[in-house]
């Protein structure tokens, strides 16, 4: 009894919360990139971050409201001057990560030289997490939102911005 | 009973002050007492304190300083983040629109 007690403790805040899309395997593509860019923020960065964003300008405080909710956002970004300096392997640890029954591809574009993956994460038919996968060829991206994602408050967004509609829709329908 | 009687006036009984009793009162009592601050002590006490006092005061306001370093770049890469994010979705969704 007192067991189940010890593993119920130390297995609630993993039960909790959905398990995160690790995306470690991917720094080691920063030393072949001509540029990279690595956005790790959790949710306490998150809040800090959001504390700094102008309230004059809509789509800041815009972004403030969405953020509010999430637990993290992570984006990793990659520019190579010349083709094959990844390789699709590369990208096994977060695709297989996103195989999980919980994540739902709502977008899969493939093409010759381009694959572009859109997937959510639902729990009770809420979508609490996004990933974008899109590997060209001098060019690798990924991001991964963890949280309850507002979708109309992200559509709000003007500029530069904002989730496209037609995304934004597919993501509604797999939702429902 | 007189006995007791006797004995208590004895001890009541008025006596006179030694001699000079009351030059010695006098110049004790107009004597001027040292300033606190006179003593290099109490000068070093303060110094000390007020060095505390700044230190915490830089202290804390490093703290805020870096505070306000990290929100200003967390907010950079939020920013970042969300721009990179919506290109890549409007990206997509022009080759969805192309491929229908």
């Amino acid at each position: 009894m007192g067991r189940f007690f010890i593993c119920a403790f130390v297995l609630a805040p993993v039960l909790a919360f959905p398990q995160a899309v690790k995306m470690e395997a991917l720094d080691k593509l920063a030393a072949k990139a001509s540029q990279s860019v690595n956005v790790s923020l959790d949710g306490q960065l998150l809040q800090l971050a959001s504390k700094f964003l102008s309230n004059s300008d809509p789509d800041q405080a815009n972004i403030r409201k969405i953020v509010a909710g999430l637990r993290g956002v992570y984006v990793r970004n990659f520019e190579f001057t010349s083709k094959g300096e990844y390789k699709d392997a590369d990208l096994e640890p977060i695709r297989s990560q996103l195989r999980d029954p919980k994540w739902k591809h709502v977008v899969e574009v493939r093409s010759k030289e381009e694959n572009a993956d859109v997937c959510v994460r639902q729990d009770n038919d809420k979508v609490t997490g996004l990933a974008v996968v899109v590997a060209e060829p001098l060019e690798l991206t990924v991001v991964y939102i963890d949280g309850p994602i507002d979708l109309d408050g992200l559509a709000k967004l003007e500029g530069n911005f904002g989730i496209p509609e037609d995304i934004r829709n597919k993501v509604e329908k797999k939702s429902k | 009973m007189i006995d007791f009687e006797d004995q208590l006036r004895r001890a009541l009984a008025r006596q006179e002050p030694s001699a000079g009793f009351a030059d010695r009162v006098v110049a004790r009592a107009t004597k001027r007492r040292p300033s606190p601050w006179a003593n290099w002590r109490t000068w070093a006490a303060a110094g000390i304190a007020a060095c505390l006092c700044l230190g915490a005061l830089d202290l804390e306001m490093e703290h805020q300083r870096k505070i306000r370093a990290q929100g200003e770049a967390a907010r950079a890469q939020l920013i970042q983040a969300m721009q990179i994010t919506s290109t890549k979705l409007h990206k997509i969704q022009k080759k969805v629109r192309g491929s229908s």
